[in-house]
């Protein structure tokens, strides 16, 4: 193929369409990462609660605080969409899930549940 | 192993632990929900009950496995420069090595 220097290029990200599948496979990988960033403070976290009950009462003030709770709800979204699109990716691996049809079905619902349950544990602690 | 089979056991391993962590996932979630209060002695009471610590260990080694392995993946994707790549991936090793001994340390200490 010769090179056409008048082919157009178009690279910009936040107009590129990603496919529901595309969408929920980069969201796994940010959400693991994440998750792995976050780990010094959940153990932490995880040592004071566990210290005594001084300790104890101090983590569930940390938790308390506006700024970490919202940090903790985002990781409450990353571990939920890691765990869906975990299990849709051991469906795939047994062959399901693996038409054009159902594979953007499956992504679209894996994102809304792991959008839905922090939303759901929100509005739980709310009531 | 052949050179040709190099990536299987990090696959195999990486489901292994996904595996183990999902289920350990939900009896944490559904065994602490049943409690009919949490405060601190029901909390500690929890962990140093023999099966929980037990399952709790393997629980923290496999997500240090699954870490390391999912880790691995994206550095390896992202970072090209072998040199730069070397350094990331023994700096996020050794991380998790660190954060392994730290999460055996919480849990002896609320054993002994």
């Amino acid at each position: 193929m010769r090179p056409n220097s008048t082919r157009p290029v178009f690279l910009n990200l936040l107009q590129i369409r990603f496919p529901p599948t595309a969408l929920a496979s980069i969201m796994h990988r940010l959400a693991g990462v994440l998750l792995v960033l976050s780990l010094p403070f959940l153990i932490y976290l995880l040592g004071l609660s566990l210290q005594n009950q001084q300790s104890y009462t101090t983590a569930i003030k940390i938790i308390q605080n506006p700024l970490v709770s919202f940090y903790l709800y985002s990781l409450l979204w990353a571990i939920s969409h890691h765990f869906a699109a975990g299990i849709r990716y051991f469906l795939v691996d047994l062959d399901i899930f693996i038409s054009k049809r159902s594979a953007r079905v499956s992504a679209y619902v894996v994102i809304v549940i792991g959008i839905l349950i922090p939303v759901l544990v929100f509005m739980g602690r709310l009531l | 192993m052949s050179r040709r089979a190099q990536g299987l056991m990090p696959w195999v391993w990486q489901r292994i632990s996904a595996l183990y962590l999902a289920f350990f996932l939900l009896y944490f979630l559904i065994s602490l929900l049943s409690l009919d209060r949490f405060n601190y002695s029901e909390w500690t009471a929890w962990v140093s009950h023999p099966i929980h610590s037990i399952t709790l260990f393997i629980a923290f080694l496999m997500l240090i496995v699954h870490a390391w392995i999912g880790m691995k993946d994206v550095i390896m994707d992202y970072i090209h420069t072998l040199f730069l790549r070397a350094l990331v991936l023994m700096l996020v090793g050794l991380s998790l090595l660190v954060c392994l001994v730290w999460l055996a340390r919480i849990l002896i200490g609320i054993i002994l």
